[in-house]
């Protein structure tokens, strides 16, 4: 009995010796990181895959990174990892991705989904990271290994990241996008680089129709989208021009912080017509209005209605932007499918969305004016 | 009488292996099955199935309320006579070894996929059989022991899978009912693999204290909380994927926490696994011990110990059978459609000649 209970003790000492990281260990030392792949067209249907891989030397004192950009042409990320994997001394590795870049030409003419496909079915890689369409060819942006001293991949997300908490573009990454682009009742955007001499700079949002990109929006219009999506979580800064009071000055605009958007979408479906009942309450927090006369109510509640106005104009701007792309921002076609769903079978939704009424309702209500009137 | 105390197990105790039986690795899955059919009405399917056992739940406390103080395999033999009744005991047997045999190519199947791709299958069984066994191989009261303290993870798992409400959105479900009610209630039994587990009642309930209004209130009880563990889970993964996506996500529940970011953890997934392998551990267990009870009804001379292991074996060379996921998927199709036969249609049938048996003893 005794010489039994050694033995299972030995056994237990033993026994993580044979623990399962002998099989499945991915060493970080033998991995090359890569945190940005910027993909264009290349001639005869292929992609151009230009991937940023992270390089650490270590002297004796301090730790030195750098980039170096491989480019691998191929027919799918695969085979591009692929040709990448030929010229590294280690295996390519996923696990600290952070943007993935699209040439707008490839982002107009090839379908999304399947440049993912291979991140979606890995266990290892990060859905957490960004997509990004560029203006021109995306590996003019990688080229740039550095912006100022920060390293191109952390640079991008930070500044996507940064772009998301003021509500410029909507805050997405890989998982994020993928029920959207599968699902045929609500499109999405994506934020849109352009290179600038030495500088990246996010010009506003791709309008992504399923899985291909439709056309562009503004800075303002984007994040005019934001807001009429209810996505705004209290960053959001809009300015607007004021008519000329008696501030005899260039400079004469309210700008507003918005606290919190709550939109209402009302929808009137019949066979082939829809009337789209939008209703949006705003409150706001004043943050710059030279008039300075906001000790009265009556000032207070006129330039509500001024913003109101106003909004309400480039509202109904926006939605006819997006009809004539048939790119469905709102969600609304997510709407019809769970609200009116004999409806949606009987109907070819992009044609009806195009000739949607549009009726906007906007309300606002300034809740706070900073410590000056 | 205090002998037999002692080899009883509490209410409380039985609750939570009831609950640990049900619980297992087939939940990850639950939801993409069910919505293939019943798409955003896969909810109501899962509610069904619940409230369709509870029904068999009262018709088994019927049952063993007519045979106090045993268990299904000692009804067998007494409705059937000797001979029949203890080839019932050696099927039902078989049907647990199977069972357990399932769990384990599940489990496999998910630890390959999202953790241990390169990790050998047998070393995969081996780790997972180790632990189960050791805990079938101790006693009833052992392992309840166990099922207590394995229960108190289940909080965390179910708030793990319902942070997923984070990133939902509740019209991707909507409407409820796109496909009627027909195609929800039969989608409702392809959810009896993930629920299956509360024939163990049939096997437990006369090794518990109390009576057998206190005992079925403790089946019911734990059923319940089963039903709502995974309506919940099944609702939130359809909220979180859009109903085409989830059509290519096999393991839903997985998939979910994977897209779920936190400043400090990322991969909850991982998190996740390791509170499952542990519900996996438990339903394994059970599934030897009750059938290595069987054969020991057949000839009382076969100890539980020792044929545990065994069973265990088999159970770990079926597995080969199926080492991808879609034979997996193919075996589990077949396997659904016997568990009725061993779970609903056979104690009902007892059920009915027990009456019938009465009349004649009467006359």
């Amino acid at each position: 009995m005794k010489r039994l209970k050694l033995f299972l003790m030995l056994l237990v000492l033993i026994f993580p010796l044979f623990l399962l990281g002998c099989w499945d260990q991915d060493q970080l030392k033998q991995a090359r990181l890569v945190y940005t792949i910027a993909l264009d067209q290349a001639s005869g249907g292929q992609l151009l895959g230009s991937f940023v891989v992270r390089n650490t030397t270590s002297h004796t004192q301090q730790i030195e990174t750098n980039n170096t950009i491989y480019y691998a042409k191929g027919r799918s990320m695969r085979e591009m990892s692929q040709a990448v994997s030929a010229s590294l001394n280690g295996r390519l590795r996923v696990f600290k991705f952070r943007v993935l870049l699209l040439s707008e030409k490839l982002a107009r003419t090839q379908d999304l989904y399947p440049l993912l496909d291979s991140f979606y079915r890995e266990p290892k890689s990060p859905l957490n990271a960004k997509v990004g369409i560029v203006k021109g060819e995306a590996n003019e942006v990688v080229q740039h290994q550095k912006i100022g001293t920060t390293l191109i991949g952390e640079y991008l997300d930070q500044l996507i990241e940064g772009e998301e908490k003021l509500s410029v573009i909507s805050p997405q990454d890989i998982q994020s996008i993928c029920p959207l682009m599968f699902d045929p009742g609500e499109d999405f955007s994506l934020p849109y680089f352009e290179v600038k001499g030495n500088e990246v700079e996010v010009v506003g949002a791709a309008m992504m129709r399923g899985q291909r990109m439709v056309g562009s929006l503004s800075r303002v219009e984007s994040k005019l989208l934001q807001m009429m999506r209810g996505k705004n979580d209290g960053t959001a800064l809009v300015s607007l021009a004021i008519p000329m009071t008696n501030v005899h000055s260039a400079v004469n605009r309210v700008s507003f912080e918005i606290m919190k958007s709550s939109p209402e979408i009302e929808l009137r479906v019949r066979r082939n017509h829809l009337d789209v009942y939008y209703k949006l309450g705003l409150k706001i927090n004043v943050k710059e209005y030279p008039p300075a006369n906001l000790d009265s109510p009556k000032e207070v509640s006129k330039l509500n209605r001024y913003i109101e106005k106003i909004l309400k104009d480039r509202c109904k701007h926006l939605f006819a932007k997006m009809q004539k792309h048939q790119f469905d921002g709102l969600g609304i076609g997510r709407q019809i499918i769970a609200y009116h769903n004999d409806e949606w079978k009987h109907m070819n939704y992009k044609e009806v969305y195009t000739h949607a009424n549009f009726y906007p309702t906007i309300h606002v209500e300034s809740k706070g004016n900073g410590i000056i009137y | 009488m205090i002998n037999q105390n002692k080899t009883k197990i509490t209410r409380g105790q039985f609750f939570c292996m009831i609950l640990q039986t049900q619980i297992g690795t087939q939940l990850v899955s639950l939801p993409h099955n069910l919505q293939e059919t019943a798409k955003g009405g896969a909810w109501i399917s899962s509610l069904l199935m619940g409230v369709c056992i509870q029904i068999f739940i009262f018709l088994f406390g019927l049952l063993l309320n007519r045979f106090s103080g045993q268990d299904f395999y000692q009804i067998c033999i007494h409705i059937f006579g000797k001979w029949l009744g203890r080839v019932l005991c050696g099927i039902y047997s078989s049907f647990f070894l199977l069972a357990a045999a399932f769990t384990l190519m599940v489990y496999v199947k998910i630890a390959k996929a999202w953790v241990f791709p390169k990790t050998p299958h047998w070393f995969l069984l081996f780790v997972m059989l180790l632990t189960s066994v050791y805990l079938a191989r101790s006693s009833l009261q052992v392992m309840s022991r166990v099922m207590v303290i394995a229960s108190l993870f289940l909080p965390s798992l179910f708030l793990l899978v319902a942070m997923g409400l984070s990133i939902a959105n509740f019209t991707y479900p909507m409407p409820f009912l796109e496909v009627g009610w027909l195609k929800i209630i039969q989608t409702a039994f392809l959810a009896l693999p993930a629920f299956g587990g509360f024939e163990v009642i049939l096997f437990i309930y006369p090794y518990v204290h109390g009576t057998n209004k206190q005992k079925l209130m403790a089946a019911s009880l734990a059923n319940a909380l089963t039903t709502l563990i995974y309506t919940v889970l099944v609702y939130t993964s359809l909220a979180v994927f859009a109903p085409e996506e989830i059509a290519i996500v096999p393991e839903p529940l997985i998939y979910m926490l994977k897209a779920i970011r936190f400043s400090l953890v990322e991969r909850l997934d991982l998190i996740f696994l390791n509170l499952g392998v542990l519900s996996s551990t438990t339903t394994l267990a059970i599934y030897l011990y009750i059938s290595g009870k069987g054969l020991k009804s057949i000839n009382n001379h076969i100890a539980i110990k020792k044929v545990v292991p065994i069973i265990a074996l088999i159970a770990a060379l079926l597995t080969y059978v199926a080492t991808d996921p879609f034979s997996v998927k193919y075996y589990e199709m077949k396997f659904i459609g016997i568990i009725p036969v061993f779970t609903f249609i056979i104690p009902v049938i007892c059920l009915l000649l027990s009456f019938f048996r009465k009349k004649e003893r009467l006359s």
